[in-house]
């Protein structure tokens, strides 16, 4: 209670409370935490010495209502939005920047690349929450039944499409269900040497590396290593797909592991993890989770200090140990929780997850439309899957249309 | 004005302040930003025709008239014939009729969501439809139902399954309304069952049929729901419809003046069709007339 009134004179000494109704709390929406997360979430909140008013939105209708609510001038103060999200907002000068609003000395608390990572056109539009680093789940028991090694499994997207080969040939099932819902198959690009687009913003993927990582996502459908639906289903279907043990490979966040452990047990006991599926260029990928406050807010300072106090240390740490997620800050990354070694499943992704984050990077940082490029490449690429095009003809055509609205 | 025409529109002023609110105002609004260029977080700019000029040369704009054209000729007619027969089954004294009736009609009251979500499990590669084909040696692979071009065909399908219980209740509606005197009448001249329902049931169900015909086509040209929970317009825009690809322009390009100048083509359509029932329900209602 000392603590929460020290804080609160804290905010009122520095005239942040000068001009907040307190009948009135700081609204704060995030994308899909309960029911799974309500009393953890509850309980920090009520830490804050403002009142807060805490609004779970369903992931599927956030991009709708964040839009129409800032639209209309009645966003929240305080918004969870993952990054591809708040790209959209930021580029049209709608979120705060915290690179103005935050000191330096707070600004150090999180990992410097992932403060970065938030960075467009000069303004920080968020602060990095909880974060992710995918890693690689597979079925042992599947790995086996093909006459593979259940201790080697693959390490970059060559060894995939062999064990692709071979689970298919051996099994008849699919290594994996690659996801157009989501940045998966660009990062794969990213990480096997393409180069999305250059410094004047024209696109650069329509290259020798870009044809060649076309190729190899083509090639797989083609020669049907892949599941006809990639084409129409996403991340969802996939952990479908791996519970169901249709497929051999799910490659996903460690946080999936609690969920294949609650719905198919027998499935968990035979689960291994290894790290994140690397390209040529040997780095791994990290999505970060961030907190945006919209510019229009009435409480900007309190708005800020509330995005603050979610991402501090402590409240980090109390919602990765509960969701099996990494922290964006560097001292609760510390933690003995994210070393410690225990034989569940779900304990060893987290371990290989944080393991990676020292060097994983956002290998697709924000841009203007990036939304956008993406959905030219993954047209494209979906067309030359059909067969209605050369993969040559789906990257230059992706990128004619990418050079269009730049 | 009359006390009873002043009574009159005081009734009708709450509906029509509601309407005015909820519908005629977001059409002029819509009208107006498809004049514009406006993305929902800044103000509207004027731009006059171009949206629609872009519409033109918009080639994705016509594949997605086309398709939604495709699946207006795919499903209106069946949704025209089979809830007809389905009708004329039903009504007639049958055991468990009621049964059969309420079985018809359980797909019309599941919500589209649930009812995509299962059609997706039947189609599916490894799904029940392909299971069964295989088992039978009907086929060797899997028809890739919803993953290939022809993807729209097999959501018609699923059009066609919820809408056949809602459109055989309208016609039952029609059926009951026939006179059985007409019937005995024609038995009495010696008429089969086959040339009963030609002579009969055919022309007096026209009105009905026309009804059908209008709804079925206005549905069609709106469709959604059903294209957003099984292929998003998939694969590769094959069965993108009109309205899908408003939506997408809207709320997922955040280009809402040029997704309004889409609305307005929709918005043109549809009261032509609209247009074209007025005319022809007025037509059938006289002949009916003048069959009783």
């Amino acid at each position: 209670m000392q603590r929460r009134q020290l804080l609160m004179g804290g905010l009122l000494l520095g005239g942040c409370a000068a001009n907040v109704d307190p009948k009135r709390p700081l609204e704060f929406w995030t994308m899909q935490l309960k029911p799974e997360h309500t009393v953890l979430l509850e309980g920090i909140l009520a830490k804050f010495p403002l009142p807060v008013k805490w609004v779970d939105v369903p992931w599927a209708d956030m991009e709708r209502k964040i839009l129409a609510a800032v639209a209309a001038g009645t966003a929240p103060d305080v918004v969870n939005l993952n990054p591809q999200f708040a790209v959209k907002l930021a580029q049209r000068h709608t979120l705060l920047d915290f690179g103005r609003q935050v000191s330096p000395q707070e600004q150090a608390v999180y990992f410097p690349n992932l403060w970065q990572s938030n960075r467009l056109n000069g303004v920080i539009f968020g602060v990095p929450w909880y974060i992710s680093t995918q890693i690689t789940i597979y079925n042992r028991a599947l790995f086996q039944k093909a006459g593979l090694d259940p201790n080697q499994p693959p390490r970059n997207y060559q060894e995939l499409r062999q064990v692709a080969q071979v689970i298919h040939r051996q099994t008849g099932k699919y290594a994996f269900l690659p996801t157009f819902d989501t940045a998966q198959i660009l990062e794969a690009w990213v990480k096997t040497g393409v180069q999305l687009i250059d410094t004047n913003h024209q696109a650069k993927f329509n290259s020798p590396a870009g044809l060649a990582a076309a190729n190899y996502w083509v090639n797989l459908y083609r020669d049907q290593l892949i599941p006809r639906e990639t084409l129409t289903e996403g991340h969802r279907k996939a952990v479908e797909l791996y519970q169901a043990e249709e497929t051999a490979l799910l490659l996903s966040g460690p946080q999936f592991l609690e969920s294949i452990a609650k719905n198919a047990p027998q499935l968990a006991q035979v689960t291994g993890v290894s790290p994140q599926l690397t390209g040529s260029l040997a780095k791994t990928n990290a999505s970060a989770m961030n907190i945006v406050v919209p510019k229009n807010t009435l409480h900007a300072r309190e708005a800020v200090r509330l995005a603050l106090f979610i991402t501090n240390d402590r409240n980090q740490l109390a919602l990765a140990k509960a969701a099996n997620l990494l922290p964006s800050t560097r001292q609760a990354a510390q933690d003995r929780f994210f070393t410690a070694v225990a034989p569940d499943i779900a304990t060893t992704g987290r371990l290989v997850s944080a393991q990676q984050l020292a060097t994983a990077e956002v290998l697709i940082p924000p841009f203007d439309n990036l939304d956008l490029l993406q959905k030219f490449i993954y047209e494209e690429l979906q067309l030359a899957m059909l067969g209605k095009k050369t993969a040559a003809q789906a990257v230059q055509s992706a990128a004619d249309k990418w050079n269009l609205i730049v | 004005m009359k006390p009873l025409t002043f009574k009159a529109y005081a009734f009708l002023l709450p509906a029509l302040i509601l309407l005015s609110l909820s519908t005629f105002l977001p059409i002029l609004q819509a009208f107006f930003l498809s004049f514009t260029r406006y993305d929902m977080l800044s103000n509207p700019e004027w731009i006059g025709g171009v949206n629609y000029q872009r519409l033109l040369l918009d080639s994705l704009f016509w594949k997605v008239l086309g398709n939604t054209l495709i699946y207006l000729v795919g499903v209106v007619p069946a949704l025209i014939i089979l809830p007809l027969g389905l009708a004329i089954l039903l009504n007639r004294p049958l055991p468990f009729l009621s049964a059969y009736r309420v079985l018809y009609y359980v797909p019309v009251i599941i919500p589209m969501v649930i009812a995509g979500i299962t059609w997706k499990w039947v189609y599916g590669e490894n799904g029940l439809l392909n299971g069964v084909l295989r088992n039978s040696h009907v086929v060797e692979a899997a028809i890739p139902w919803l993953t290939s071009e022809g993807a729209m065909f097999a959501v018609m399908l699923v059009t066609i399954w919820k809408g056949l219980g809602y459109y055989m209740v309208i016609y039952l509606a029609g059926l009951q309304s026939i006179p059985a005197q007409l019937y005995e009448a024609a038995a009495l001249d010696g008429a089969d069952g086959w040339r009963k329902h030609w002579h009969i049931t055919v022309p007096l169900m026209r009105p009905y049929v026309l009804l059908v015909a209008v709804l079925s086509s206005i549905s069609a040209m709106k469709v959604f729901e059903e294209i957003y929970v099984m292929t998003r317009g998939g694969p590769a825009d094959s069965s993108k419809t009109i309205v899908y690809y408003l939506y997408e322009k809207a709320f997922t390009s955040l280009e809402l003046g040029y997704a309004c100048a889409v609305g307005v083509v929709l918005f043109m359509l549809l009261l032509l069709f609209s247009l074209l029932n007025a005319r022809l329900t007025r037509g059938s209602q006289a002949s009916s007339l003048v069959v009783r």
